[in-house]
């Protein structure tokens, strides 16, 4: 007799769709999520706790990782990776250590993928020294999911007529967008001039009430920030808390899994985990979902060794963990000067609250001989820098030419100016970040957290041609911004990955030599384990992934249901 | 040895590595942009090595050192203007204080700024004879300029500079930035709904 139908493990984006829906099936389900339960009455507006302190992150001594990050070639011509722990390197691959996780925090930018994207490698072939291959699944099986997560989650928007237009089953979103500021308008026009096509970004914000959950309040901190109001759909406030209210969902904080449990035949028995206090606990269950995020997932399988698992869960042809993949790779910035306005369009600009909501994807497909002919390309988002004036202020410490420190009254005319004198408009670049042998977790042979544990490995390298299409699309990105009126134009593209969009490491697929779980999500060689987050993910769009995630976690339940 | 390289080793021996890291121009660009998607291509202060954990308790009477040194050198990096507050205005040694004493301030980071003001006035006293407190304004910032050239004196001028920011435009919650008079000087509206008393940010677990 197991204590539960189905254990989650994790409470984000790949965890909420699955407890809500197997809750409202009459499934017993127990969510564990490592860290506290906070809810709407605790997130306020302050930028310390925010973005500042490790409120929402563990703290690197208590929960270090190792990184890899390239750093150039021996003499023989093969790469070095230079391997330290975050704690040395000062970044780290933690997101939302909380109930709900990283989507309490997101910006909620949501893009479906194209159905390109399920089929890159068909569509644009191979790349040299790129792990593409093409999804299990096409976007007509995900897209009454993509459906489902506007009407659940709650996605505002606006369709247009576009040349990437979203295919779709229903006929709008189910929410008008939220409040837009006085600057789309200038976008619009600009962009059309340019024979462009300015998309309204959907947004997992509810602009009005809608069940327990109130609308935006615009206050002005959206991205980063804990919603007060409930507006944003994070996996917490939009389906974790209608699974408890099913009385059949039980969430415990907290609880920090570290070892799944096998037995002689290789399948799951039981969840081992920390409780607040140190102790061991242990929770059995006839179905298991992982959905702790990219890094975490696939560190918590290949810490999972069994008899029938010797190199950990679903890791008998080294899959777990390979081919983890981020969102890629940039952003711009244009500056708007109000001594170059009007008092009226002074006023207009300076407004805080209202949302930019644009994107552009007229380049998601590029068709240019300076790339070779036809590539995948990508997305443009467009916001306004974030209102953090702490960290903006901090920005002003530096001559960045002389690299300086600056201080006394130069510093004061600094803070003067950018706080008082333009605001900047910003935009995002979402490229495919190509999955390589040189983007992977593993376990660290020695460095362990405070539970003694071995802590993940993260090797980082990307590939260059991602950098080479963020190029293109930031340079698309700042003529936009120049013919807007906007000065000091400039963009900076990267292979840096970003924390928050991590993907990969248990790609699915149907061959088991090459992907950790076949086309519903279940690990090959495991009859009662499945992966929701977006560890799944072979390939990533041009796009953030949440959306993607959800959906995916919608399907998944359905199987799961069928498997119970 | 001149006495001033001794200075300068002895500091960065006690310089905590987590406080390099915090200081990278990665981090900054990161908070600053909120893409978290960049390479630095900037100058990164390079690491060295972390010392043992310590116990930090520090005086909190501002008229003892090193409070009177920590003051003078806020007041020198934020001065008061016609229209703008400096460091006083904005409780900037006092919102240190408090920081310093909050439960999850790390011990190495607390002890190392606790610590500064010995280094800062050995040097003064070497380059002048005087303490720094006792220097004219252009010799404090020599004193300064020189202490930026050094790995741990330019984290502690950073610490010391990241802190009064804070001050400056943190939820008065906190005891920095009075009456929101930093948000006033800078027309920074902030967002809603603001951190009670019974919420700040160490005491969300």
């Amino acid at each position: 007799m197991s204590d539960f139908d189905v254990c989650v493990i994790g409470s984000g984006a790949g965890a909420g769709p699955v407890a809500l829906t197997l809750a409202e099936a009459g499934h017993s389900v127990v969510v564990l999520e490592k860290g506290p339960w906070f809810r709407e009455k605790d997130f306020f507006k302050d930028e310390l706790t925010h973005s500042l302190r490790r409120v929402y992150k563990p703290k690197l001594q208590d929960e270090p990782q190792v990184l890899e990050d390239y750093s150039g070639r021996d003499e023989n011509g093969n790469a070095i990776w230079k391997s330290q722990t975050n704690s040395e390197s000062g970044r780290d691959f933690w997101a939302g250590n909380c109930v709900g996780g990283a989507t309490n925090f997101m910006s909620g930018f949501f893009y479906r993928m194209k159905p390109e994207d399920f089929r890159l490698l068909a569509e644009f072939g191979s790349i040299a020294g790129a792990n593409i291959v093409d999804w299990p699944i096409g976007y007509e099986e995900l897209e009454p999911y993509y459906a489902k997560v506007e009407k659940e989650v709650g996605v505002s928007g606006r369709i247009v007529s576009h040349p990437f237009a979203d295919h779709r089953s229903t006929a709008d979103f189910p929410y008008p967008p939220t409040d837009e500021h006085f600057i789309c308008r200038l976008f619009d026009v600009v962009s059309r001039a340019m024979k462009l096509h300015p998309l309204p970004t959907p947004r997992a914000i509810l602009p009005y009430k809608a069940g327990d959950r109130r609308g935006c309040e615009y206050s002005g901190y959206c991205g980063d920030y804990g919603c007060a109001t409930g507006a944003k759909g994070s996996s917490r406030a939009a389906l974790l808390d209608r699974a408890v209210a099913t009385g059949k969902c039980e969430i415990r904080p907290h609880a920090k899994v570290y070892r799944l449990v096998s037995d002689k035949k290789g399948k799951v028995k039981t969840a081992e985990y920390f409780d607040k206090t140190g102790a061991v606990q242990q929770i059995s269950a006839k179905i298991f979902v992982v959905a702790c995020q990219a890094v975490e997932t696939s560190r918590l399988l290949l810490s999972s060794t069994g008899p029938h698992h010797p190199k950990g869960l679903g890791n008998n042809h080294n899959q777990v963990g390979k081919n983890l993949i981020f969102s890629t790779g940039g952003s711009g910035m244009g500056e708007f000067s109000y001594e170059k306005m009007s008092p009226r369009t002074t006023d207009l600009l300076k407004r805080q609250g209202p949302f930019v909501n644009r994107g552009l994807q007229d380049w998601y497909i590029i068709n240019d001989q300076k790339l070779g002919g036809r590539v995948k390309g990508g997305t443009l988002d467009f916001m306004m820098r974030h209102p953090n004036p702490i960290s903006r202020a901090k920005s002003e410490m530096w001559d960045w030419q002389s690299g300086k420190m600056v201080w006394g009254e130069p510093l004061k005319n600094k803070l003067e100016s950018t706080f008082t004198r333009s605001r900047y408009l910003i935009f995002e670049v979402f490229a495919d970040w190509l999955p390589t042998d040189n983007c992977f977790v593993s376990l660290d042979p020695k460095v362990k957290d405070k539970w003694g544990t071995p802590v993940a490995r993260i090797r980082t390298g990307y590939h260059d041609h991602a950098l080479v299409v963020g190029e293109y699309l930031a340079k698309k990105g700042k003529e936009v911004l120049t013919k807007m009126g906007a000065t000091n134009v400039n963009s900076t593209i990267t292979g840096d990955p970003p924390a928050n969009l991590a993907a990969g490491g248990c790609r699915f697929g149907n061959d088991p030599q090459n992907s950790v779980l076949n086309a519903d999500c279940r690990v090959h060689n495991v009859d009662n384990l499945y992966v929701t987050d977006g560890s799944f993910m072979p390939t990533g769009g041009s796009a953030p992934y949440t959306w993607t995630i959800y959906a995916n976690a919608f399907r998944v339940a359905d199987k799961i249901i069928k498997n119970l | 040895m001149n006495i001033s390289r001794l200075i300068f080793n002895e500091w960065e021996n006690e310089l905590p590595l987590s406080l390099v890291t915090k200081h990278s121009r990665r981090q900054f660009i990161q908070r600053l942009t909120h893409l978290s998607v960049f390479a630095a291509g900037l100058p990164v202060i390079i690491k060295t090595k972390s010392v043992r954990a310590a116990d930090c308790s520090p005086d909190l009477i501002k008229t003892n050192e090193p409070w009177q040194t920590i003051i003078a050198v806020q007041n020198h990096l934020f001065p008061a203007g016609p229209k703008s507050p400096g460091a006083i205005e904005i409780k900037a040694a006092e919102y240190l204080q408090i920081i310093l004493a909050a439960p999850d301030m790390d011990p190495e980071e607390c002890q190392f700024i606790i610590n500064g003001p010995q280094r800062i006035n050995a040097l003064a006293t070497e380059m002048y004879q005087k303490k720094f407190i006792a220097l004219e304004d252009g010799a404090r910032e020599k004193v300064l300029r020189r202490i930026e050239k050094n790995m741990a004196g330019r984290n502690w001028l950073i610490s010391i500079l990241s802190y009064l920011f804070e001050a400056l435009l943190s939820d008065p919650v906190y005891g920095g930035n009075p009456a929101g008079i930093g948000w006033q000087w800078l027309n920074h509206q902030p967002g809603y709904p603001r951190p009670p008393q019974n919420k700040k940010y160490w005491m969300l677990k």
